[in-house]
C-alpha cells in the first residue's frame, strides 16, 4: 500500500458518509447498577459513524467505558438506550460480522495454534476443507505459518497475541474490534506489532476499531482518534490524523505528529483534571 | 513432550521452556531417595533389636519381607490383593463417572443445582466412613458393599472439583464464544469441559487414595476376602508380621493407583505442565 491509496482513504471519507457506514453508535447511554444499588453512568449520549475500512482508535482515561463500547459494537452488552448498527443493520446480539481481540490473547491452552484460528469457523460451522486453507492463509498473514502445530503455552506474549489476531480475522468479518490488545506486551513488542497490524488491515481492508491507553500508539495506527472523558464517558473529541499511510516508525519524530501527541494529551488532561 | 527448537519469527522470541536440565537431575534424586530408604530399613532394624520389640507389637523387617515371599508364593496376598484392587477399581471407576456426570448436570441446570447441592453440601460433612456398617447391613459381606463405600468416598472428591472446575471459565473466553453466537453445547465442549479437566484430575487423584480407605473399611467391618480382612483376621492371631506385610502390598496398591491416575492428568492436561511435574491450577 502507497501513500496514495492512504490519501485515497482519508479522501474517500467526506463522500461516502451520507448513508453506510461499517458501524455506527447514536445517542448510546449506558448505566449499570454499582454494588450498592446505585446506578452509575458509564457512557453518555455516545455517537459515532466509523466509515467502512476506516481505522477508529478510541483513547481515555481507565474507566471510562472504552472497553463497553467495544462489547456494545459487538452485541455482547446492550446498551441502555440509543441505536447501534452493524453495516445497515441493528445489532441486538452478538454476529459473525465481528473478530474480537482481547487485551490478553484468551487462546484455549488445549488447542495448538492452527486449532485455536480455526476455533470461530468450527463454531460457526464452515465446511473442513475451506477451514484448513483459510486457516493456514491467516497464520502466514500473521507470520506464524511454521507454527500451526505449537502450543500457546510455547509462545511468546506477541506469538500468542498474532494468533489472536488471526482468530479474529478466520471468519472474515467486516469489523475488527481491539481492546486494548497491545497493552500487555513489552514496549518493543507492542511497536512492532502496531506495524504488523496496519499491514494486516492493508491487506484484508477491514473495518477496525481499537481500544488504547497511549497515546502515540492511538495517533500512529488512526484515521481518526476518539478521546473520550471519564465519568460519565462521552467522547470528548475526534481528531482527525491525515498523516499519509503507509505509516513509518519516524513519523513518530515529525513535528506534525508531535502536534497531535500534544492536542490529545491537552485533551485528556484537561478530562482529568476536571474532577 | 517434545520441545522442538525452532527458529524465531522476525525478532519475536519463543519462549524459553527448559525441559532438558529436569531429566539430568533425576539420576541423583533416585539415589537419594533409594539411600533413603534403605537407611530407614537399617534403622527399623536395628530399632527392633536394640530395643527388643516383641514382635506382636511391631515386627522386624526381615520378617517381614519373609511373610511377603511366602503370601506372595503361596498366593493369599495376591487373592486378597486381587479382591480389594478390583473393588477399588469398580468402585472408584462408578464414584467417578457418577460425580462427574452430576457436576455437569449441577452446572447446566440451575435447579438442579438448588435441588442437590445442600444434600451435597451437608453430607460432605458426614464422616463417609462412618456409613459402612449401614452398607454392610444393605448389602451383605460380598464385593458390593466394599464397591459402594469405596465410590461413596471417591464421589465427593471429584464432584466438588469438578464442579469448581465447570464454573472457572473466564469471562473473555465466554465474550468470545458468545461473540461468535455458540450454542451452550458448544460452550461446554469446546471451553468450560477442558477447562475443568486439570480440577478434575485434582479430584481424583485424591479419589483413588480415598477409595483404597473406602474399600478396606469396608473389609473391617465384614467380609469375607480382601486385604482388610486379611490384616483383620492376622491380628486376631496377634500376628503383626502378617499385618504389616499386608500394608506393604496395601502401600504399593495405592502408590501405583496414584501414579496412573497422575500419568494420565498429564496426559489428557498437558498445557498446564510446570518443570516438576506439577499440575497448576490456574
Amino acid at each position: 500500500m502507497t501513500t496514495d491509496s492512504g490519501e485515497l482513504r482519508v479522501g474517500t471519507r467526506g463522500a461516502t458518509n451520507a448513508n453506510v457506514s461499517a458501524a455506527a453508535l447514536q445517542h448510546v447511554h449506558m448505566t449499570y447498577q454499582a454494588r450498592r444499588g446505585e446506578n452509575v453512568l458509564a457512557l453518555k449520549d455516545v455517537s459515532l459513524d466509523i466509515l467502512p475500512k476506516e481505522f477508529v482508535t478510541i483513547i481515555g482515561p481507565s474507566g471510562c467505558g472504552k472497553s463497553t463500547l467495544i462489547k456494545i459494537i459487538a452485541g455482547l452488552v446492550r446498551p441502555s438506550s440509543g441505536e447501534v448498527l452493524l453495516g445497515s443493520s441493528e445489532v441486538t446480539g452478538p454476529s459473525a460480522d465481528v473478530g474480537l481481540v482481547f487485551q490478553q490473547p484468551v487462546l484455549l491452552p488445549w488447542r495448538n495454534v492452527s486449532k485455536n484460528v480455526s476455533l470461530p469457523l468450527e463454531v460457526l460451522d464452515s465446511a473442513k476443507n475451506d477451514r484448513r486453507a483459510a486457516v493456514e492463509q491467516l497464520l502466514d498473514l500473521v507470520g506464524l505459518g511454521k507454527y500451526g502445530k505449537h502450543y500457546p503455552h510455547e509462545l511468546s506474549g506477541g506469538m500468542q497475541q498474532r494468533v489472536s489476531i488471526a482468530r479474529a480475522l478466520v471468519h472474515d468479518p467486516d469489523v475488527l474490534l481491539m481492546d486494548e490488545p497491545f497493552g500487555a506486551l513489552d514496549a518493543l513488542t507492542r511497536d512492532q506489532m502496531s506495524f504488523e497490524l496496519m499491514r494486516i488491515w492493508s491487506e484484508r481492508s477491514k473495518t477496525v476499531v481499537f481500544v488504547t491507553h497511549s497515546i502515540p500508539e492511538a495517533i500512529l495506527l488512526a484515521d481518526r482518534v476518539v478521546v473520550m472523558s471519564k465519568s460519565p464517558g462521552e467522547i470528548a473529541e475526534i481528531i482527525d490524523i491525515e498523516l499519509p499511510r503507509p505509516r513509518r516508525n519516524e513519523m513518530v519524530n515529525t513535528p506534525e505528529f508531535g502536534a497531535y501527541v500534544q492536542r490529545a494529551r491537552t485533551l485528556l488532561n484537561a478530562e482529568t483534571t476536571a474532577h | 513432550m517434545a520441545q522442538k527448537v525452532t527458529t524465531a519469527v522476525g525478532s519475536v522470541e519463543r519462549k524459553q521452556v527448559p525441559a532438558r536440565r529436569r531429566f539430568s537431575q533425576r539420576p541423583i534424586d533416585f539415589l537419594t531417595t533409594f539411600a533413603a530408604i534403605v537407611a530407614a530399613i537399617a534403622l527399623w532394624h536395628f530399632a527392633i533389636t536394640y530395643f527388643e520389640v516383641e514382635s506382636y507389637l511391631f515386627p522386624a523387617p526381615l520378617p517381614v519381607l519373609n511373610a511377603l515371599i511366602e503370601g506372595l508364593s503361596d498366593g493369599s496376598l495376591l487373592t486378597n490383593g486381587w479382591v480389594t484392587l478390583s473393588e477399588v477399581l469398580i468402585g472408584f471407576s462408578f464414584g467417578s463417572l457418577l460425580a462427574i456426570t452430576l457436576a455437569v448436570l449441577i452446572t447446566r441446570w440451575r435447579f438442579v443445582e438448588r435441588t442437590f447441592y445442600p444434600f451435597i453440601v451437608a453430607f460432605q460433612t458426614v464422616p463417609k466412613i462412618a456409613l459402612a456398617p449401614l452398607v454392610i447391613t444393605w448389602m451383605g459381606f460380598g464385593q458390593t458393599s466394599k464397591m459402594l463405600m469405596a465410590g461413596l468416598l471417591a464421589l465427593f472428591p471429584v464432584l466438588v472439583n469438578t464442579i469448581t472446575g465447570l464454573k472457572s471459565v473466564e469471562q473473555d473466553q465466554l465474550d468470545l464464544m458468545r461473540a461468535l453466537q455458540a450454542t451452550d453445547w458448544q460452550i461446554f465442549r469446546y471451553v468450560r469441559l477442558p477447562r475443568a479437566l486439570p480440577y478434575m484430575f485434582a479430584g481424583l487423584e485424591i479419589a483413588i487414595v480415598f477409595s483404597v480407605i473406602g474399600a478396606i473399611v469396608g473389609e473391617f467391618v465384614g467380609a469375607k476376602a480382601g486385604l482388610g480382612y486379611l490384616i483383620q483376621s492376622s491380628q486376631a492371631t496377634l500376628d503383626a508380621t502378617t499385618t504389616v506385610a499386608v500394608l506393604v502390598v496395601l502401600s504399593v496398591m495405592g502408590l501405583v493407583l496414584h501414579r496412573i491416575v497422575i500419568f494420565a492428568k498429564s496426559r489428557l492436561v498437558f498445557w498446564l505442565r510446570t518443570d516438576d511435574g506439577a499440575v497448576v491450577g490456574v
